[in-house]
């Protein structure tokens, strides 16, 4: 799977350019020019599209050709005749190759035994917008990009300290994607430092096309519908996730940063608890645990309920309930099922489908069938109000691969309550807890501080205390500076 | 094994409590109103005290033995052979005692909850759950248990603040009128009702903060004895004595008095019943963990994932042995083999490692082995 490139840079410009010329020929975007400086020859190897021809224009060639009498020795050009800020040397033709694949320019100058890499990066992107994934009412709105370098800066921004470290590592045997790993050195921890780098080093796969790839191969447990890894479109998340002593990775050509470790917790914060009051934070959430409980159980508890423990509820809900019932003519839990499919059914029609068809679909899926349905006689109303309350509590969750993974398991959930009623979903939601109880993100445990507690921790866990209350770092980081503020 | 020295004082704390307060919750007050009546506050007292010392026992012969696990102590104290042939006397009564507890367990979400589902496949589902956690390591369980704790005592105090509009405070006197061999007769339920402290032996070698670990096991076990000294205060008034020692299972029907009138739920046992499977569910993991890890420990396999697959059957075929409920108290409590062997794992056998073992010296090199 490795490409094989000459590594010596000949002495002679127009050799190296016969040699690349081979090694890229069918390669329309390929632009080689050879010119004369003095008396010696050089040539530039650049891709159309990638490179910035201005720059070269104006900052390379045409110092270049106005200086061509008065260069003395090749040495000269870099320091004396060239004029860019970013430009450096390379003694191995392969990573001047890699180079100019990335965007940059190379050049070569007869009599010199290596190459130039000047840094001309430019290629359309996109401009710094919302983040679709994660709306907040209040909260900065630029979101990360696919370009990694603009994705750097603005994570930058928000911490102006040296010891903020960005480490560049490029994977991908054939895409060579740029990949950075951003932490603060003196909070750091740095065992998930090591252990993070350890498993990078392990990954040999030909491309990185998205931050996806990378988190599906470094965590911990792949066999879980749990992330273990936070994914996120918004560099203030990204800072603040660096200040608590977690490790950020980027990846070029994805706007989303991956973060480690993360905690289920944290996946169930959104950035506006830190930018809205305290009170009303704490009360989300509240509402957010609420919300799951609700959204795991709901239908399950009707279809528990309605086959096996009728005496549960008051006497006049049920007659109610039996009524709405009548001439229904599947059992509750197969009732069940076919609201969650069709459901399921909906939510992926109206995630692919052009965006002016999707809310006609939903409003037209949802209601109209729903109604009809209801009217036919097929479902009854109150599995229709099931289905709607379980939607909404689901999508209260911050984090979408969390919300997806509460889904199964609530599929899961539903058919253990129709095989054992309410025991059922005792046992279900025992052995979620199991599960999330047993998983770790990099050492740290996933439920980390709702186990191994710490009243220090519990200040920002089930409610949120006032910013100022907020002194130290999280312990269950094991962070190396732990202050925060005074 | 890589978690020695992590578990925390709230995870030694918790484990302690989880594991003892179990399904005797729902027997324990009939059988000792039935014996001393109102007199059970007193005798929950005593029994309290009785496993105090118990459990210190125990902190004292891990302690001598630098805290090492328990296989470890008994075949450097007796010798390989006696050692590990105590050692699985100690799991065979965990399980048996547990297995026994299983069987009540589902006899009750039977009567409560599910009239019509066969018992084998109740019992099946709980053992294959539990078994699902102690494939895990020691860590994972006391997290489970941490999060239980919470679980489990927040509804618990729920129900008893709203039981105690019920309560009439008066049906707990008087007191003090018994003869003392009815208190000796009450004190044997009671301490059933306790079971499960073995489960020190456990935890203690992987506790972080060794120092505090004794004061730490002091308030386990006050919180157990006040919690079980409320509810039988809570059963008595509610119930007074009379009716308290011919109803099967006072706490249930306690909770079943409870009227929330205009809420959506109108029998709040079912829902209660939901919460009480962990005071069960704890009991039932802690112990088939410790007895998991000695059976792996004498047999030197190298995971408790083995020797949970071992013992899964053991508590299913156990559990299913007795008939009906009467005949589950009959094992419990009645059945002079049992009660010898308790006696002498948890007294003798500490007394015996205390004065006469090696202690410390000896231990050193049997550990490198594991």
């Amino acid at each position: 799977m490795k490409e094989k490139i000459n590594d010596k840079i000949e002495l002679k410009a127009e050799e190296n350019i016969e040699y690349l010329k081979e090694l890229l020929q069918d390669n329309s975007d390929m632009i080689f020019r050879t010119f004369n400086v003095g008396k010696w020859k050089a040539s530039l190897v650049y891709i159309d599209g990638m490179a910035d021809k201005l720059l070269l224009d104006h900052y390379v060639l045409e110092p270049l050709m106005l200086a061509s009498k008065d260069i003395e020795n090749v040495q000269q050009i870099k320091d004396n005749v060239l004029a860019v800020t970013d430009m450096h040397e390379v003694k191995k033709l392969s990573e001047g190759v890699n180079a100019a694949l990335s965007g940059d320019t190379l050049m070569f100058i007869d009599n010199l035994d290596c190459a130039y890499v000047i840094a001309t990066r430019f290629w359309p992107a996109r401009s710094v917008g919302d983040p679709s994934s994660e709306t907040v009412i209040r909260g900065a709105r630029d979101g990360l990009t696919e370009t990694i370098r603009f994705n750097t800066a603005l994570i930058r921004r928000r911490i102006r300290d040296t010891r903020l470290k960005i480490k560049p590592k490029v994977m991908g045997i054939r895409s060579k994607t740029d990949v950075t790993i951003m932490y603060i050195d003196d909070i750091v921890n740095k065992e998930v430092l090591k252990e993070l780098e350890h498993r990078i080093e392990k990954i040999s796969i030909d491309a990185v096309l998205d931050s996806a790839y990378i988190e599906h191969l470094i965590e911990d447990n792949k066999y879980s519908p749990f992330p273990q890894i936070q994914s996120t479109e918004r560099p203030d998340v990204v800072a603040a996730a660096l200040y608590e002593g977690r490790v950020a990775l980027l990846v070029d050509n994805s706007p989303f940063a991956i973060i480690v470790p993360t905690t289920l917790p944290n996946l169930f914060q959104s950035p506006d608890d830190y930018y809205q009051r305290w009170m009303y934070s704490s009360v989300v959430r509240f509402i957010r645990m609420l919300a799951i409980l609700i959204s795991l159980t709901a239908p399950a508890l009707y279809v528990a309920i309605t086959s096996y423990h009728t005496d549960i509820i008051p006497t006049k809900l049920a007659y109610a309930i039996a009524s709405s019932r009548e001439g229904v003519p599947f059992p509750a839990f197969v009732e069940a099922i076919f609201m969650e499919l069709f459901f399921a059914l909906l939510m992926e029609a109206v995630v692919r489908m052009p965006r002016p068809i999707g809310a006609t679909i939903g409003i037209v899926g949802g209601l109209v069938i729903g109604q009809s349905a209801v009217t036919a006689g097929v479902i009854s109303p109150i599995m229709v109000i099931i289905v709607a309350i379980t939607a909404i509590t689901t999508f209260i969750i911050p984090n979408y691969e969390v919300a997806t993974a509460f889904r199964i398991v609530r599929f899961l959930i539903l058919i253990a309550s129709a095989i054992i009623g309410f025991y059922g979903i005792m046992i279900g939601l025992m052995i979620l807890l199991i599960h999330l109880v047993r998983m770790k993100s990099f050492g740290i445990s996933y439920l980390a501080p709702a186990v191994n507690t710490n009243i220090r921790d519990l200040k920002d866990m089930y409610i949120k205390e006032p910013i100022s209350n907020l002194k130290e770092r999280p312990k269950y980081m094991n962070t190396g500076d732990k202050i925060r503020q005074k | 094994m890589e978690d020695k020295g992590k578990i925390e004082d709230f995870g030694l704390f918790t484990t302690i409590v989880v594991a003892i307060v179990g399904v005797g919750i729902f027997s324990c007050p009939r059988e000792v109103i039935d014996k001393v009546g109102s007199d059970a506050c007193i005798v929950t007292l005593i029994g309290g005290i009785v496993v105090f010392l118990l459990l210190y026992l125990i902190y004292r012969v891990v302690k001598k033995n630098n805290f090492e696990d328990i296989t470890c102590i008994l075949q450097n104290n007796f010798g390989k052979v006696l050692g590990g042939i105590f050692a699985i006397t100690f799991s065979i009564y965990s399980i048996f005692i547990v297995s026994l507890g299983m069987r009540e367990f589902a006899e009750v979400i039977k009567l409560y909850l599910l009239r019509r589902t066969p018992t084998e496949f109740i019992l099946m589902i709980t053992i294959l759950t539990g078994t699902y956690l102690v494939r895990g390591e020691i860590g994972d369980l006391v997290k489970f248990n941490e999060i239980s704790f919470w679980i489990m005592f927040i509804p618990a105090f729920v129900v008893i603040m709203f039981s105690a509009v019920n309560a009439d405070f008066t049906n707990i006197l008087p007191v003090l009128n018994n003869k003392p061999s009815a208190y000796f007769r009450a004190s044997k339920y009671i301490l059933f009702c306790f079971g499960g402290i073995e489960i020190a032996y456990l935890i203690l070698p992987y506790v972080k903060n060794k120092k505090n670990s004794s004061k730490v096991l002091k308030k386990s076990i006050g919180f157990v004895t006040i919690f079980y000294l409320v509810i039988m205060i809570f059963v008595l008034a509610v119930f007074s004595k009379a009716q308290g020692r011919i109803l099967l299972w006072p706490t249930i029907t306690m909770v079943k008095t409870l009227d929330i009138p205009d809420t959506f739920i109108e029998h709040w046992e079912g829902i209660v019943m939901a919460f009480w499977i962990f005071f069960y569910f704890t009991t039932f993991v802690n112990s088939y963990f410790f007895s998991s890890e000695i059976v792996k420990n004498v047999l030197k396999l190298k995971e408790t994932k083995l020797s949970s697959l071992l013992i899964m059957p053991i508590i299913y075929v156990i559990a299913l042995y007795p008939e009906n409920i009467a005949q589950i108290y009959t094992l419990q409590f009645k059945t002079i083999p049992i009660l010898l062997t308790a006696i002498f794992l948890f007294v003798v056998l500490p007394i015996l490692i205390l004065f006469v073992g090696k202690g410390k010296d000896h231990v050193r090199g049997k550990s490198d082995e594991i």
